[in-house]
């Protein structure tokens, strides 16, 4: 397993080289914004199961290059993790609406580092096992949902959704552990005569969490970027 | 008599009717009487002319003897006297006298008689007729002086001046009322020019004007022509000084370094200042005229005409743009905002537009914004590193390694803690005392304030607390951020400071003017000698507890109730607290709308 490290401050990129090394997952640092770009063009970053990506670089902005990963074939589906120091829910959701996965702030705690990696990494694997990615069927602690037939389970008891409801759950489920913003949502469930904001989004999942309520922690809210399926 | 406008008006149409007509009905009357008069002398007089004619038509030779004209002609006479060429009287009448007859004659000489003519007199001083006519006879030539009364035609002429006087009175009376009621006809114009005049000039007072018909003796239609004078005199000053304040409004809208115009509802420009013809027209030549021009032509923005034909179409003020505008290679932002102007007429609607040069404080935030990250950046790098390789340190250590070290690991990671968090406090607390906007919404209280229960419960867990909620509403307009930096600090500090095992109370009202949030607990409370100085930076109630960095999950960066205080703040809101040692403490928050 290969990560690609792109951060520009050394110290921290080796701390966290050093700590995916530990977890079996080797990486590569590139220390350059335009470098990085150079590498996803010349599609040589292809061998990278997982990219973890400096928010605030010197020269270019982390979000241009998040959003030139999700431009490439070879790097469209591959799990992105936004390191950053600009907290700001602004800021956070900018990276997220560009196409990172999740992402961890710093300071942080290496053994959080670990397990969102984990969780990243995870999903690629159950994604390229065949069965599980043709598989209309999701099934993870206690949550049960058959895509075709459109019925949900919680804990072997079937649950009545709305169709909004339903589209929703079904956009968090596809990537689990993915954190999707609330405009991510909304052009998810967004269909014809149907008007969503962000507000509506908030709404659904109110009602969705109160209708799974035997598995309460199923979907976790991040106050003020969005929400996502634990995977853990 | 009541001296007003009407009567005085009246009064003098009527008096002219009336004098001419009497005028011109006497003038008939006596005319006619004259003329009647004659008439019936002549008449009178034809009798004895055709007497005479008998004679005249006759040869000389058939002439009467005077005898005989005195016998026809002595009966009625007053005065009769034939008299041949050397004045020897042939025949006189019975009244005859000598004294008499000297007078009569020179009567007859003044009135110089003609021949074959008679005159009606008054020179001798009665009405008499007298008649002369030569009569050539073959005796001689007499003269025959006749005089004969008039006094059945005086009376007939009496009698016809009677008929004719009663006729000019009935005719006076009937004309008087005729011109009564024509000159009240006449007057109803003049007196409803007059009120108009007392109404609207200022100067023409009712009074003013009686006196002018009145004592000066002016006619109506000169009173009305001098204050039509000067009413144009007036109106003439008025669009001088109109003209003027025009000319002072447009210096005093140029004056204005703000650029501003006017449009019409078909986006035609009715007005526009230098400043917007410097900073926003986008042609050069405006020697044209730019009024009358349309808007687009002059200034071709086109996100611009997007938001006046926004305005336009929804008839009402509507809320304010951002836009950049780039002239002569300079970019600036605008904030504009079009309003409809009041319209008490019925014509078109108007708008003005004015914008706001806000460049400055657009690069302000800017580089406010760019200094947070950039602080924030730097900052927290270094403390990443710490935290970190400390936490790699231990995990690549074993067990024996780690022996007596635990506690030195501890310590800097605790302290690198302390560190973050005090950096976090500082942050969120510039940008809440910094001049940033805040961003309202509708925010769901139920959601945020179960979220942050959760998790001081998570952050807290051997804190033996029971949390109650109470909302009496769903959600209300303002800035999540804020109230999440609210509830956080107070119900973490509840949490922190409960003691012993306790109880949190949360409680959401809301009133027609204001929501208010309260946060109570039963735990440790606050001395009331701190209380006064609980909000400020880094003040701290108990020094050594909260800096024992054993405890540091209790230990606070000090900034808590400061963020909660400049939050409320931030949002125009009040905060009490109310607190007894070890029996509670209540902060009660009253947010306006």
């Amino acid at each position: 397993m290969n990560a690609l490290i792109i951060e520009d401050e050394l110290s921290i990129a080796n701390l966290i080289k050093v700590n995916l090394e530990a977890e079996g997952i080797s990486a590569d640092i590139i220390q350059h914004g335009n470098e990085a770009i150079d590498l996803i063009q010349s599609q040589k970053s292809q061998k990278y199961s997982l990219f973890i990506l400096d928010r605030m670089l010197p020269a270019v902005d982390g979000v241009e290059i998040c959003k030139f990963l999700r431009m490439y074939k070879s790097t469209q589906d591959k799990p992105i993790l936004m390191v950053t120091a600009l907290t700001s829910p602004a800021d956070i959701i900018s990276g997220l609406d560009a196409g990172a996965d999740d992402y961890i702030t710093k300071p942080f705690d290496i053994n959080i580092l670990k397990a969102r990696v984990r969780s990243l990494l995870r999903r690629v694997n159950e994604e390229s096992q065949p069965e599980q990615s043709n598989s209309k069927l999701f099934n993870h602690k206690g949550l049960r949902v058959d895509l075709e037939q459109c019925k949900v389970w919680a804990n072997e008891e079937e649950i009545n959704l709305t169709v909004s409801e339903f589209k929703l759950l079904c956009t968090l489920i596809e990537k689990p552990g993915k954190v999707l913003t609330r405009k991510q949502l909304v052009e998810s469930i967004q269909g014809g005569t149907v008007h969503v904001t962000d507000r509506t989004i908030d709404t659904h999942v109110f009602g969705l969490r109160k209708k799974l309520q035997s598995l309460p922690t199923i979907i976790e809210t991040i106050r003020g970027i969005g929400y996502r399926v634990l995977n853990d | 008599m009541i001296k007003n406008i009407s009567s005085i008006i009246f009064l003098k149409i009527f008096k002219r009717f009336f004098f001419l007509q009497v005028t011109a009905l006497v003038l008939i009357f006596f005319v006619s009487l004259n003329i009647s008069k004659n008439a019936l002398e002549d008449i009178e007089a034809q009798g004895f002319k055709k007497y005479i004619k008998n004679y005249i038509s006759k040869s000389i030779s058939n002439f009467p003897h005077p005898d005989q004209i005195c016998n026809d002609l002595s009966r009625d006479s007053l005065f009769l006297l034939i008299i041949d060429g050397t004045e020897k009287i042939e025949c006189k009448s019975s009244q005859y006298s000598d004294y008499q007859a000297k007078d009569i004659l020179s009567s007859f000489q003044k009135i110089k008689i003609n021949q074959h003519i008679f005159a009606k007199s008054r020179i001798t001083n009665n009405n008499s007729f007298y008649y002369y006519f030569p009569l050539p006879h073959s005796l001689g030539n007499y003269s025959v002086y006749y005089v004969s009364s008039s006094k059945s035609l005086d009376r007939i002429v009496k009698d016809m001046t009677n008929k004719h006087t009663i006729a000019l009175i009935s005719i006076i009376i009937l004309f008087t009322l005729i011109s009564i009621l024509v000159s009240f006809r006449l007057s109803n114009p003049v007196k409803s020019i007059m009120s108009k005049i007392t109404n609207f000039t200022d100067h023409e007072s009712e009074e003013k004007i009686v006196e002018k018909l009145d004592e000066d003796n002016l006619t109506e239609w000169e009173v009305i022509e001098s204050s039509f004078t000067r009413t144009q005199n007036s109106a003439q000053s008025l669009s001088i000084s109109l003209n003027l304040e025009i000319k002072r409004f447009q210096e005093l809208l140029d004056a204005i370094p703000d650029p501003i115009f006017s449009i019409d509802e078909e986006g035609t420009v009715l007005f526009a200042n230098s400043s917007f013809l410097t900073q926003i027209a986008t042609t050069n030549s405006l020697d044209d005229g730019y009024i009358g021009a349309y808007f687009l032509d002059i200034a071709r923005h086109y996100d611009l005409k997007k938001y006046l034909d926004k305005v336009i179409d929804l008839k009402t003020n509507s809320e304010p743009l951002e836009i950049r505008i780039d002239k002569a290679g300079q970019a600036r932002s605008f904030l504009v905002k079009a309003n409809k102007l009041e319209n008490s007429t019925q014509e078109t609607n108007k708008y003005v537009c004015i914008f706001s040069d806000i460049t400055k404080i657009k690069l302000a935030e800017k580089m406010r914004v760019d200094f947070v990250g950039n602080v924030s950046h730097e900052i927290r790098t270094p403390l990443t590193s710490i935290k970190g390789y400390v936490q790699t340190l231990e995990s690549i250590m074993t067990e024996e390694e780690k022996e007596g070290k635990t506690q030195i690991f501890k310590v800097i990671e605790n302290s690198c803690e302390r560190l973050t968090n005090l950096f976090n406090d500082l942050l969120s607390l510039s940008i809440i005392d910094s001049q940033s906007d805040i961003h309202k919404e509708l925010v769901p209280i139920r959601d945020i304030t179960e979220q942050i229960i959760s998790n001081c419960l998570s952050m807290y867990p051997e804190v033996d607390v029971k949390v109650h909620t109470e909302y009496s509403f769903e959600e209300f307009l303002t800035d999540p951020a804020l109230i999440e930096n609210i509830l956080q600090n107070l119900v973490s500090n509840s949490f922190k400071y409960m003691g012993k095992p306790g109880n949190i109370y949360i409680s959401w009202n809301q009133s027609d003017s204001f929501t208010k949030l309260t946060v109570r607990d039963d735990g440790e409370g606050i001395a009331e000698h701190h209380l006064p100085r609980v909000f400020e930076r880094f003040y701290r109630v108990d020094q050594a507890r909260e800096r024992n960095t054993d405890d540091s999950i209790y230990s606070g960066s000090g900034l808590g109730l400061s963020i909660v205080k400049s939050s409320v703040n931030k949002l125009a809101g009040q905060i009490s607290t109310e607190s007894k040692a070890n029996e509670g403490t209540q902060f009660t928050i009253v947010l306006p709308h």
